[in-house]
């Protein structure tokens, strides 16, 4: 039996072929098998190999939002402005305003009482009226500090909104207002060193730091406010500025506003006299006038110069305010403001040359400046023999404080030009200058602008032990067609201790009246002088320079002048 | 019957699902624990800014200026109040004490000054001020009265 079976299956080819339907139904299902087996396997590698991406070769390469704590400062919308000391002058505060839906604040006298007490300054009868109208929104408070924000949140009503504003607030706002200017509502800056370095304080968060020293700016402008009250003054305006460095460590300009609420004062409050305003020097220019005739070598300290009549020059005379009547040298002409004298150096120097040195120490263009506010000089052109003339003396000429003190600054500081700035330098730090007289004339000059305090016009400004110098200047206001004799420009441009001046001041008085402590005078000398005295004296304390020996030799070394003068 | 290995299997599979279960849940806590110690700094941050602006405002010069005349009994320092360092006379009656700072004088302007005193340096040094003790020879004189940040009070 076995082998019959085996001589069968012997028959039988070696595959097994089933034709038919069944075939064809077994095709089908193989195919399906294999299709959704490999669909499956792809999805499993194409999982596994994610996998292996996400855990083991990726790098956390997109950054977690929440990771660390995020200890750095909040950046604003706008950096803050500090003086040189950090003391902040200019920030951006976020307050949170307080609105409400009335419509849905479901019990309004309820809600109205407990805002009430939780906010100071809320009239609660008129909130619940306020809350039960029928708008959509109200106003219940603006500008809440955080606390009070918290407050609101923890009493839980509905209905109320809080909107997030940014605004620009000045803590020092009365006394830095020309300084720092302000910004409008959309926080561009429109004024001051707000709109000077409006880019960098949009894009760069650290604070921007001035060289403004806010103390001696209050002190400038208390002082000069006292005596425009005393003196009855339209105005004043004052400037303390580093003469190595050029850095303005204050800058006053009276009348002033606030820049944080400048609304309620006019456009003339925002007039910056030192910058923005132009005036004739005066005398105060006559240093000029004596340093080219020291630095072109036409004249030295004893040169004689012949003041014993006025000058004609076609329908000009000229004259001195109180005519000497003599023959006078260099060093006196200066001390007595000599118009005469000034006109006689100038006539040796040359129209020319008394140009190009003007143009040298910088007083034929505006100053480098970062604020917005500053002016270019009104000078003669063309520049006459005439003009020549009174520009020795500081007439016909126009120009900005700011620009007569950093030529000023030169003409003490051993002859560089720097120019003014409002930023801080870095102590140590080498500010480029440019010379623009020797060191010789410099020491000069310094002789003969302490001999002013000394001897000359200025003596109420002299303070013992920090040698004053420095020369008035007192120019009748122009008017169209002319000059008027009631309304002046008093002004003091000086320097101290002048054996190595540290500081130049400068101040003048606009349209002051002489009362009776001055005689009626209102000339430079009697107005301003002594505020230059005080203004000395507070600043040397509060920058703790101890005084000088005068009488100690090398300090009368730098300050004698080896010519008899009377 | 559940052979050994399957037993197994199932068991570390329940161990590491329990496991990441907790793991997720405490990463969780501490997501919550950052964002809200987050938004803390920042209101944190928010108050401090808040409170510089007010203590600029309430060190104004003329604000504390008034407040001296107010409450302090203190006057406005002069310039004769001041000194420097070498202004000051060595006490005759130390000789040892003298000895031993000769051999250092080049860290004292005017070391062993005779007693007139010597005159100033004739450069100003804004920053000087006197600082009793600062050296083996210095007399214990008080040191000068410090100036205040713009307090100088009523200046006229």
């Amino acid at each position: 039996m076995a082998s019959r079976v085996g001589e069968i299956l012997a028959r039988v080819p070696a595959r097994l072929t089933i034709d038919g339907t069944a075939k064809e139904a077994l095709e089908t299902a193989r195919t399906r098998l294999i299709v959704a087996g490999s669909l499956f396997a792809l999805a499993f590698s194409v999982i596994a190999a994610r996998l292996v991406d996400v855990t083991v070769l990726r790098e956390p390469r997109e950054q977690r939002p929440l990771r660390i704590a995020d200890t750095r400062p909040q950046g604003m919308d706008r950096a803050d402005i500090v003086d040189r000391n950090g003391v902040l002058l200019a920030t951006s505060l976020v307050n949170q305003s307080l609105s409400a839906n009335p419509r849905l604040v479901l019990d309004p006298a309820e809600a109205a009482a407990k805002l009430a007490r939780t906010l100071n300054g809320i009239n609660e009868r008129d909130l619940a009226q306020r809350l039960s109208s029928d708008r959509s929104f109200v106003w219940v408070q603006r500008n809440l500090t955080p606390r009070q924000q918290e407050a609101v949140i923890r009493i839980g009503i509905p209905g109320l909104q809080f909107q997030r504003e940014e605004r620009r607030v000045y803590p020092h706002g009365e006394i830095s207002g020309h300084v720092v200017g302000f910004t409008d509502i959309d926080k561009n800056g429109l004024m001051g060193a707000e709109q000077a370095f409006d880019e960098r304080l949009k894009n760069r968060g650290e604070p921007l730091q001035l060289s403004i020293d806010i103390r001696t700016q209050h002190i400038l402008r208390e002082e000069v406010s006292a005596a425009m009250r005393e003196f009855n003054a339209i105005g004043g305006a004052a400037l303390l500025m580093d003469v190595e460095t050029g850095e303005v460590h204050a800058m006053v300009s009276l009348p002033d506003f606030d820049s944080n609420n400048r609304g309620s004062d006019g456009q003339d409050n925002r007039f910056n006299r030192i910058a923005l305003g132009t005036y004739e020097p005066g005398s105060a220019f006559k240093t000029f006038t004596a340093a080219m005739a020291l630095d072109y070598g036409t004249a030295n300290l004893g040169t004689p110069l012949d003041a014993t009549r006025p000058i004609k020059s076609g329908r000009f005379t000229i004259s001195d305010y109180k005519p000497q009547h003599r023959v006078m040298n260099l060093s006196e002409v200066f001390m007595h403001s000599s118009n005469i004298g000034s006109v006689r150096l100038a006539e040796v120097i040359g129209r020319d040359r008394q140009r190009e040195f003007l143009s040298r120490v910088g007083l034929l263009r505006a100053p480098s400046f970062e604020l917005p506010e500053n002016a270019a000089p009104i000078v003669p052109n063309p520049w006459r023999e005439t003009s020549m003339m009174t520009v020795s003396f500081g007439h016909g000429v126009s120009l900005s404080p700011l620009a007569l003190s950093a030529s000023t600054a030169a003409m003490v500081n051993g002859g560089i030009y720097r120019a003014p700035t409002i930023l801080r330098r870095q102590p140590g730090e080498v500010v480029p200058g440019e010379r623009v007289v020797s060191q010789r004339t410099s020491e000069q000059v310094r002789r003969l602008m302490r001999l002013v305090v000394e001897k000359g016009t200025a003596k109420s400004a002299n303070v013992p032990g920090y040698l004053v110098g420095g020369k008035t200047g007192t120019a009748e206001k122009v008017v169209a067609g002319g000059y008027r004799k009631d309304a002046r420009i008093s002004s003091f441009v000086g320097a101290f201790p002048m054996n190595s001046p540290k500081f130049l001041v400068y101040m003048m008085l606009d349209e002051p009246k002489g009362n009776k402590s001055t005689y009626g005078y209102a000339t430079a000398g009697w107005v301003v002088a002594p505020t230059i005295q005080r203004i000395v004296q507070r600043v040397a304390v509060l920058y703790g320079m101890p005084p000088l020996d005068e009488a100690a030799p090398e300090v009368r070394d730098k300050m004698t002048i080896n010519v008899a003068v009377r | 019957m559940i052979r050994p290995s399957v037993f197994a299997w199932v068991t570390l599979a329940g161990a590491v699902g329990v496991s990441l279960f907790q793991l997720k849940q405490s990463v969780r806590t501490m997501d919550e624990d950052l964002l809200r110690l987050n938004r803390q700094i920042a209101a944190e941050h928010q108050t401090i800014h808040l409170l510089r602006a007010q203590w600029s405002r309430s060190n104004q010069p003329q604000h504390l200026e008034s407040l001296s005349r107010i409450a302090l009994d203190i006057e406005p320092m002069k310039p004769g109040q001041m000194a420097r360092l070498g202004d000051i006379p060595f006490r005759p009656a130390a000789p040892a004490r003298a000895q031993d700072a000769q051999p250092a004088p080049s860290s004292i302007p005017a070391a062993g000054a005779p007693p007139p005193p010597p005159p100033a340096p004739p450069a100003p040094q804004p920053r000087a001020r006197v600082q009793a003790g600062t050296h083996a020879g210095a007399p214990a004189i008080a040191s000068v009265a410090e100036a205040g940040p713009g307090i100088a009070r009523g200046g006229r």
